[in-house]
């Protein structure tokens, strides 16, 4: 393919691109991410110059955020106040890290922080993630087998701390009675979420998800659903600043787009069959892998890198096929007990 | 044809940058909206059941009758 935007021609399998797509597209609609953060490396590591891949992939999030949306939005899955707050303070955050950017290619050092920026982001979120799904999931099998009713536990600690303070005024979360949470907390965290998302070209779903869980305390499902909410704004905001600059490249976008549509529908269905532990556990996974693809381009391991990036996106849409496969059986066996 | 594409694409954010910038906003949202609509509509056509009013209930009761 030819990118006359970046005054640099780059030569990008289609196949990779329909892979990628899919991939981003399926955990999109199982994770509630909207996937930049796998996007952009995928890209740079065929050649894609930095700039463009980040722009592109913000273009393609606004599509792919709508249509995984769409899919949780009629699951029920979207809180809509507390996701327009959180996108509305995310968008500012954007401005400050698109600035950050700018600042930073004025004194020539753009790439190396925005690698360095990725590991920390990506093994930061994706250990600690890993840690905490593998300590809910121990929890929710004691649970099980003690009869008792199984909830989603990662809303338990932090999240009930921030909910004793009080300064109005206040959003009730959806799906848990009684349970509110000042404005002023979810304004601070999609100004600190968006300032990252904007320096590193995200739509900002891999910050916001966790936040929303760990932080605010919402159920995994509603967080997925209202984190697509806030993407959407996000990466139409975000993609908007990077046309300006000319770093989008549609058609890059584009091609991406007819697998994705495909996945993200699987995905969103495949939630059904998964409980909050294992969504986020294998959440954990994908950021890793991520992180260790990053990790090899750093270390200037070039096949390596491309090795991690394509088996972990083999992996994980084989992943989300199982639980669609899943969810559609546990449908059929429904069925006749409802009729 | 993609290059000629990207050529138009390129010239109008030469040109005028804003115009380039919504109308790429604007793509994106337009694609997403209408690809999801088919999806919905694909996936309301293979899981929507017919309503129980079909022929063969109607005879049955026909014959119930008679």
């Amino acid at each position: 393919m030819h990118f006359p935007l970046s005054g640099a021609e780059v030569l990008v399998p289609i196949w990779y691109l329909l892979l990628i797509g899919f991939t981003v597209g399926a955990t999109s609609g199982f994770w509630g991410v909207g996937g930049g953060w796998m996007i952009v490396p995928a890209l740079w590591m065929v050649g894609v110059p930095k700039e463009i891949a980040i722009g592109s992939s913000l273009a393609f999030l606004v599509a792919n955020a709508l249509m995984a949306g769409t899919a949780h939005y009629k699951l029920g899955n979207v809180a809509r106040n507390l996701g327009l707050v959180l996108a509305a303070s995310m968008v500012v955050g954007v401005e400050v890290g698109v600035r950050l950017i700018e600042y930073l290619k004025g004194i020539g050092q753009i790439d190396l922080a925005i690698r360095l920026a990725y590991l920390v982001m990506l093994g930061g979120i994706g250990f600690f993630v890993l840690f905490e799904a593998l300590a809910a999931q121990r929890k929710l099998k004691a649970h099980t087998t003690a009869g008792g009713k199984v909830r989603d536990l990662a809303s338990d600690g932090f999240a009930r701390v921030l909910h004793q303070f009080r300064l109005p005024p206040h959003l009730h979360l959806a799906g848990q009675a009684g349970a509110q949470i000042s404005v002023w907390i979810i304004l601070v965290l999609g100004l600190v979420t968006g300032a990252v998302v904007g320096f590193l070209g995200l739509g900002g779903g891999f910050m916001a998800l966790p936040a929303l869980i760990y932080i605010v305390g919402t159920t995994t499902h509603v967080a997925i659903g209202t984190t697509l909410f806030a993407v959407i704004i996000t990466a139409a905001f975000g993609t908007y600043r990077h046309a300006l600059q000319g770093n989008v490249d549609v058609i890059l976008a584009l091609m991406m787009i007819p697998t994705a549509a495909v996945g993200t529908q699987l995905g969103s269905i495949a939630t059904r069959a998964a409980h909050g532990p294992k969504i986020r556990l294998t959440f954990a996974l994908g950021l890793l892998a991520t992180f260790a693809s990053v990790l090899a381009d750093l270390a200037g391991f070039a096949t390596l890198r491309k090795v991690i990036i394509v088996a972990a996106a083999c992996a994980l849409s084989l992943f989300v096929l199982y639980y669609f496969a899943r969810s559609l059986s546990q449908a059929r066996r429904q069925q006749p007990s409802q009729d | 044809m993609f290059s000629a594409l990207q050529d138009f694409l390129f010239n109008l954010h030469q040109h005028h940058p804003r115009i380039y910038a919504l109308t790429t906003v604007l793509t994106m949202l337009v694609v997403g909206g209408i690809l999801t609509l088919i999806i919905q509509g694909v996936s309301h056509l293979l899981t929507h059941k017919p309503p129980a009013t079909d022929l063969s209930a109607r005879n049955s009761s026909e014959e119930a009758n008679d």
